[in-house]
């Protein structure tokens, strides 16, 4: 009776929903969250930078789901799940703001509901655009260029970059970041992805 | 984004957050996080925190959920225990009217297969008593079906159907005691030859009952069914406590227990008791968390008195970790150096780090560790050491809070001792003393 999780371990997402839809059980929901409320739980400590907090949100995450999830038609529960984790964050924060503004360094994102995210060109398993990507590494700036090359293509883990390169990891991740955002700019203005 | 990739599991986490994982899979981990912004946020968000304190919380979270899911099918639980509790009163008042009347009884009731319960016959009982007491007993049914009814309103629509489904058998069985024990409280009257004092509205409902009986002849199965499930129900064994804190033996309420061997588990109650149905023979283990405490295990004794007693957790405050690798890896020493600030919004205070920062002490640690000797198999250890830095930078109070043998201990705290001197935490520019904790990996 105790027993809840792991009753479909080998089951996908898509089949629990396709369950919970049929049976409404909450166990089965519950199972289905409970793959994922780790994450829920780190991207709220991301924007709130509280550990209570974060799991407040967890918990009204799973509330909001029990009553919103049964009239939608979700396909992809995991990205659903960043949507409204997100937002919820992000509203938290907003309705925070007045209180004691500490806004400050997020912006809300208006358009990400929209946006079902659509996997960068490099972090995708075929590289059917191996030729253009390399001309648009080509073209970035050095360090970026390195920390693309470094971590793609020789495969290297953050802290070896860090320190091969002899900065700090959060610089690694940053370049990366936006050395992919430059990558895929210069992708798109070829039209190839 | 690719819907099949399998996510990354709370225990992937924590390994990497805690610096478990080889370098391949470290690198696996972060082509996962660069691929999938939900993953990579989280991370971020965990890294900021103590990873002491993020595996609490998701211990924590997982005994919030399990609470959240019982609340529902605890209820559920009760309602049947209560109908079977009222099933047994009815049954065995009426099983004393039989014995009073065995004759009428008989005669009235043809091959009754419900109750034959073995209950020491009453006798002498002053029949009109009896019809007092069964109308006591026929409101108290009454009450009971209503009890069972409000607390289904008060759930949420989602689980509220489902209740209702579940409920409805036992609703019938109460139907049908309500028939029986009137039909005993008509023959008792006769019997003793006074006026009918049943209230003239239940004979109807009865009458009305019965009409859903004939429509649903399979309900007495149901009924033995049900009979059977009590004493199962019954045979689990019930295994409790209270949680308390060390310091002053007062109880942890809302403390987390998770049952050792499960997915499963609770959360203490306002006074930090809690309860648990196990059907396991052997002694039930828990692991206790609760903010500000150690998380441990305990062994539970059987019964429902037992103290579970947790140590206060002195040292969240700062947090130092260092990772020390293999000469031969040293092309790939990854070790993560992390110092986690009690508080990023005070940004004028700041945490005691040894002279020289971090990377430094990392790298003299990495220099001088050695891996003591007579130790044959492990190839891995840790010791996590627990210590002052006082506002003058002088190291005091070095507490062992984990380590697998003393040579290893002592090796630990001679880096410390031996190694680069430390500036005191800094609290809006003055100095101030600090909690450190440091975990030293030993591999080779």
């Amino acid at each position: 009776m105790l027993e809840i999780s792991g009753k479909h371990p080998n089951s996908s997402d898509e089949e629990l929903l396709r369950l919970f839809y049929r049976n409404g059980n909450l166990d089965t929901l519950g199972e289905l969250y409970s793959r994922y409320m780790h994450l829920v739980y780190g991207v709220s400590l991301k924007y709130l930078g509280s550990g209570e907090e974060a799991k407040d949100i967890v918990m009204q995450i799973f509330e909001k789901l029990v009553t919103d999830l049964p009239g939608q038609e979700v396909r992809n529960f995991k990205s659903w799940l960043y949507v409204i984790t997100k937002n919820h964050c992000l509203m938290q924060i907003r309705s925070k703001k007045s209180a004691d503004g500490r806004m400050e360094g997020y912006k809300i994102e208006q358009e990400f509901m929209e946006s079902e995210q659509e996997m960068h060109p490099i972090d995708r398993e075929d590289h059917s655009v191996e030729e253009a990507l390399k001309h648009c590494i080509e073209q970035l700036k050095s360090e970026q260029k390195q920390c693309i090359e470094l971590f793609y293509y020789d495969k290297l883990c953050y802290q070896e970059i860090a320190e091969k390169l002899v900065m700090n990891e959060k610089k690694v991740k940053s370049y990366l970041q936006n050395g992919k955002r430059n990558l895929k700019i210069c992708l798109e203005r070829k039209d190839v992805s | 984004m690719s819907a099949k990739r399998k996510h990354r599991s709370t225990n992937e986490y924590l390994k990497y957050l805690k610096g478990e994982l080889s370098r391949e899979e470290r690198y696996s981990f972060e082509r996962d996080l660069e691929a999938d912004p939900f993953e990579m946020e989280a991370m971020e968000g965990m890294e900021k925190h103590p990873v002491a304190e993020v595996e609490e919380d998701f211990l924590a979270l997982h005994a919030t959920l399990q609470k959240r899911l019982r609340r529902r099918r605890r209820r559920t639980i009760y309602s049947i225990a209560a109908s079977i509790a009222s099933l047994l009163i009815v049954g065995t008042v009426f099983l004393n009217i039989y014995n009073v009347n065995p004759e009428s009884a008989q005669e009235s009731i043809p091959n009754d297969e419900a109750f034959l319960y073995e209950e020491p016959a009453v006798q002498g009982a002053a029949p009109v008593q009896e019809e007092e007491s069964l109308d006591q007993i026929l409101s108290e049914v009454e009450n009971d079906m209503e009890q069972k009814l409000t607390p289904a309103e008060e759930m949420d629509p989602a689980s509220q159907k489902e209740d209702a489904r579940e409920e409805a058998p036992d609703r019938e069985e109460i139907v049908i005691l309500e028939e029986k024990t009137l039909r005993a409280v008509e023959m008792v009257s006769d019997d003793a030859e006074a006026p009918t004092q049943v209230p003239t509205e239940v004979p109807s409902r009865a009458a009305d009952e019965l009409v859903i009986m004939e429509a649903q002849p399979k309900r007495s199965q149901k009924k033995s069914r049900s009979k059977e499930a009590a004493p199962a129900a019954y045979s689990r064994e019930e295994v409790g406590g209270i949680v308390l804190s060390s310091e002053d033996m007062e109880p942890l309420p809302g403390a987390s227990i998770m049952i050792k061997g499960s997915d499963s588990g609770l959360v203490a109650d306002l006074k930090g008791r809690f309860s648990i149905l196990t059907d396991q023979q052997e002694q039930t283990t828990v692991i206790a968390s609760y903010v500000g405490m150690e998380t441990g295990e305990y062994q539970l004794a059987d019964g429902t008195e037992n103290q579970v007693v947790m140590q206060p957790d002195m040292a969240t405050l700062n947090e130092v970790v260092v990772i020390e690798y293999n000469a031969d890896m040293k092309a790939y020493a990854t070790g993560a150096v992390q110092t986690v600030k009690l508080n990023k919004e005070e940004s004028e205070y700041s945490g005691a780090e040894p002279e020289g920062g971090l990377e430094a002490f990392k790298m003299y640690i990495e220099e001088q560790i050695r891996f003591p000797a007579g130790n044959t198999t492990s190839k891995r250890e840790v010791v996590v050491l627990k210590f002052n830095v006082e506002s003058d930078g002088s190291i005091s109070q070095i507490l062992t809070l984990r380590s697998p043998g003393d040579p290893f201990t002592e090796e630990a705290i001679r880096l410390l001792k031996e190694g680069p001197s430390w500036n005191p935490a800094k609290n809006e520019s003055e100095a101030t003393e600090d909690v450190v904790r440091m975990r030293i990996v030993f591999k080779r």
